[in-house]
């Protein structure tokens, strides 16, 4: 009971859209809760994955901490999330890809405690660096005001 | 011009050629695994992902918005995930977009524009359907008409396509309750 009139004083908005697919399955469900085919549950496991996918794309535009000390060392402003994703997306897709960047993470450390103290050589780095994330980020189609957020 | 001149000028021409492929395959991939933003909304910031808001109405509408894009001017975009067989909008889409308006609008004050984007990812790739949502007045109709529907007050309409039934794991007590 108590059920009942919780489930009627609260509608979400997906529930309500079911209105749009089936009237008489807007009833089904209310009063017997949903019933899944075998079909449909496939479905929603594929919607729940291209969702969680969906969200993590959309960090893209508001992640500013993450422990990549190549991509934070690229740009002054902590802008992570490009880079990460097409790290993510892209890169790890390929077997060599993904043992070159597990042999960059192995020598990374290494080579910027040698070359802290060149200046020169950081800047250059640092050039190069924010060279590849504007065409990562011209890709993703995430502007310049985006990392403002 | 000798050996010694031109071997040099081939390799870096080959390697050239070479990084510019290599460039353009990942961009390409890039391309491929990313939503790239409609025209619309690409100079907005992203207001909100994945977040809950909740309407001042009776019954109170509750809605997990996929994305909120803001504009410059503050005008709030909505942005509705789907994966389907086909690229295509249902009107589903626009009420549960339309539902996300009301409950944004309410819970923050910000104005919701009227135009929203449905991203579809189907077998034939990605796609940005823009969609023109229903005002406030014609969702709280709606949801009037679903709670007449289930006191029973009103009958429920069949579905608009009969293809839908086929698939229905209802259909059996459909079919005894409503006929056919």
């Amino acid at each position: 009971m108590g059920r009942r009139s919780k489930a009627k004083a609260v509608v979400s908005a997906s529930a309500l859209s079911q209105m749009g697919v089936c009237e008489r399955l807007v009833v089904f469900e209310y009063h017997e809760g949903k019933r899944l085919t075998l079909a449909r549950k496939a479905a929603m496991q594929r919607g729940q994955r291209a969702h969680r996918r969906f969200a993590s794309m959309g960090s893209v535009n508001r992640s500013r901490s993450d422990h990549c000390f190549s991509t934070r060392f690229a740009s002054d402003l902590g802008e992570t999330g490009v880079p990460m994703v097409g790290r993510e997306e892209v890169l790890r897709t390929a077997h060599l890809v993904r043992r070159l960047i597990l042999g960059c993470y192995r020598v990374a450390l290494r080579v910027c405690r040698s070359t802290v103290r060149l200046a020169v050589l950081q800047h250059v780095a640092q050039a190069g660096l924010r060279a590849l994330r504007r065409v990562a980020m011209r890709a993703l189609g995430v502007s310049e005001v985006d990392r403002d957020d | 011009m000798t050996t010694e001149f031109w071997l040099p000028v081939a390799i870096t021409a080959a390697s050239a050629a070479a990084i510019w492929m290599i460039v353009r395959g990942v961009r390409r991939r890039f391309e491929q695994a990313v939503w790239r933003l409609p025209e619309d909304i690409q100079r907005d910031t992203l207001a909100y992902a994945e977040h809950r808001f909740g309407s001042d109405t009776r019954p109170r509408i509750v809605a997990r918005v996929d994305r909120a894009y803001r504009s410059r001017h503050g005008l709030i975009t909505l942005v509705e995930l789907k994966t389907r067989r086909r690229d295509r909008v249902h009107a589903s889409d626009i009420i549960q977009l339309s539902a996300q308006r009301l409950a944004l609008e309410a819970e923050t004050g910000e104005p919701v524009a009227s135009k929203a984007f449905v991203a579809v990812q189907s077998m034939g790739g990605r796609s940005w359907r823009p969609v023109r949502l229903m005002t406030s007045v014609e969702v709280m109709a709606l949801l009037q008409r679903r709670e007449a529907m289930i006191i029973g007050q009103l009958a429920p309409r069949p579905p608009s396509s009969r293809e839908l039934c086929a698939a229905c794991a209802w259909k059996d007590r459909c079919d005894a309750a409503y006929g056919r």
